[in-house]
């Protein structure tokens, strides 16, 4: 008799808590990617022909932009991320790449502390990787 | 008397006793208390007979067993409690998926952007 009482006991405070769970809340980031054109002339951008997002730190997730070979521009535009963890930092990652796969330029935002609720603007200047042969691939 | 006593004493019993101070003439001769052949037999008689409470012979669990049990409160039946934990915890459990709000959505995405993705959202 005693357990079952207790068992109810149990049942109330463990449903109590459920009921008590905190509402999500999200932490926004607007980042603007741009490409150098210091770094990145008019040859390699038209070898661009895949754009890619990275997200690391206390979220990691990917994302693709669309890009085809001949249409990038230096500016990229501007992508959105949202996040529910209510602390911590992210890294947002631009990559660029060409029609093998190889990566052509990159930049990255550094890290970025989250803040519920709050929208944050990001900017990540994309520069050429060194050492790319921009007339290697010159189909 | 007082060696008949004695005797009495020593021989445990009230029949025993009785016996013995009637077969000396002691008990008659002096001396409360003054006992009479009915009342000697009456005791004897006592000391004879079973117990009208005590059980003649031993009671086995099974027998107890089949005593009708009393009415037993309901409130003290483990059925009782049983039906009423799972009534609370059905109850508890529907208010509480019932209140609970839905997951919220995050913010829409602005118009214009060449992404939009995170927890909430699609790609």
């Amino acid at each position: 008799m005693t357990g079952l009482r207790s068992s109810i006991a149990i049942l109330l405070a463990v449903a109590v808590l459920a009921g008590c769970e905190e509402p999500v809340t999200y932490g926004y980031f607007r980042v603007t990617a741009t490409i150098d054109p210091a770094s990145v002339d008019e040859d390699l951008l038209k070898k661009i022909n895949g754009c890619g997002i990275v997200v690391e730190g206390a979220r990691n997730d990917r994302a693709n932009i669309a890009c085809t070979r001949g249409s990038v521009r230096y500016n990229l535009g501007k992508f959105e991320y949202s996040v529910t963890e209510p602390q911590g930092s992210l890294n947002f990652k631009v990559l660029l790449a060409d029609i093998n796969g190889n990566e052509i330029a990159r930049g990255e935002s550094g890290p970025v502390s989250i803040v519920p609720k709050v929208t944050t603007a990001v900017t990540v200047v994309v520069r050429a990787v060194p050492g790319f042969d921009a007339g290697a691939d010159d189909r | 008397m007082i060696k008949g006593v004695s005797r009495c004493l020593a021989a445990g019993t009230t029949a025993v006793c009785v016996t013995a101070l009637l077969g000396s003439g002691l008990c008659r001769a002096e001396g409360p208390p003054h006992l009479t052949d009915a009342d000697v037999r009456i005791a004897l008689q006592l000391e004879d007979e079973p117990s009208p409470i005590l059980p003649t012979h031993p009671v086995t669990p099974k027998q107890v067993a089949q005593v009708p049990a009393e009415d037993v409160p309901a409130y003290k039946t483990w059925w009782f409690w049983a039906l009423t934990a799972g009534v609370v915890a059905g109850a508890v459990t529907w208010g509480v998926v019932a209140s609970r709000p839905t997951a919220q959505p995050p913010a829409p995405c602005s118009p214009g952007v060449v992404a939009c993705f995170g927890d909430g959202r699609s790609q």
